[in-house]
């Protein structure tokens, strides 16, 4: 059992979705739209994850990325095409 | 708040002590050190498949995480478009003004970052005088600070 607040707008919705035959009844359109949720989350990278996480404002910062020096990693660059100077 | 190119920190990360730029890239980033400073999703891609193609994937995607954990950095997404036809809309916008597609989506993000002074990059010609903000290189900026 979940119990959950939606807005009166979005009940009218769904009762439209109901009503036009899309689904049974309100249970079922919801369960359906938490397993797309689920779906949508299961797919996704870690870093899309993450994204989704930095966007909501609920990811934590401890981290300082100008530490992250790739040492040796200039043989056989040619960075000038991509980062050409004016 | 200063936002960076991609090209700033590519040289940062790819530690590339034989470039010219380098010296003035570095002081710059030291002296930003402790600062809160931008960069578009944009740029951060970029950088992430330059650091893909020459490293490696693995640390490609650390770097990405890294930079959403960071105290220092924030990440700036542009606003969100629900269709093609408004993204088409507001490219046509940048790139009419004669701007590549990356520097066009560079320059949506900062038009709609109210708090972005200045843009940092080396490239500076392809987008000075036609965005809405100061684009100065690593040079200029420290300059300008002295």
């Amino acid at each position: 059992m979940l119990q959950v607040r939606i807005s009166a707008a979005l009940v009218r919705r769904i009762d439209e979705l109901c009503s036009e035959g899309i689904f049974r009844n309100r249970s079922e359109a919801v369960t359906d739209a938490i397993r797309m949720l689920v779906q949508r989350y299961s797919r996704t990278s870690p870093e899309a994850r993450a994204t989704a996480l930095y966007l909501g404002g609920r990811l934590s910062k401890t981290e300082a990325p100008e530490e992250l020096i790739f040492e040796g990693s200039r043989k056989n660059l040619n960075l000038e095409e991509e980062l050409g100077e004016d | 708040m200063l936002v960076l190119g991609p090209d700033v920190l590519t040289i940062h990360h790819l530690s590339m002590t034989d470039d010219e730029r380098f010296d003035d890239n570095e002081g710059l980033l030291k002296r930003l050190r402790g600062i809160s400073k931008g960069i578009t999703i944009f740029g951060l891609l970029d950088l992430i498949g330059i650091i893909a193609a020459r490293i490696g994937s693995k640390q490609a995607r650390e770097l990405y995480i890294s930079y959403l954990k960071s105290k220092e950095h924030i990440v700036l997404f542009p606003e969100y478009q629900d269709s093609w036809e408004s993204h088409i809309d507001t490219m046509m916008e940048y790139l009419t003004r004669g701007l590549s597609y990356k520097n066009a989506l560079i320059a949506m993000v900062l038009d709609s970052t109210p708090e972005a002074e200045a843009y940092i990059t080396w490239m500076k010609k392809p987008l000075e005088n036609r965005i809405s903000v100061k684009v100065l290189t690593p040079s200029e900026c420290l300059r300008t600070m002295k």
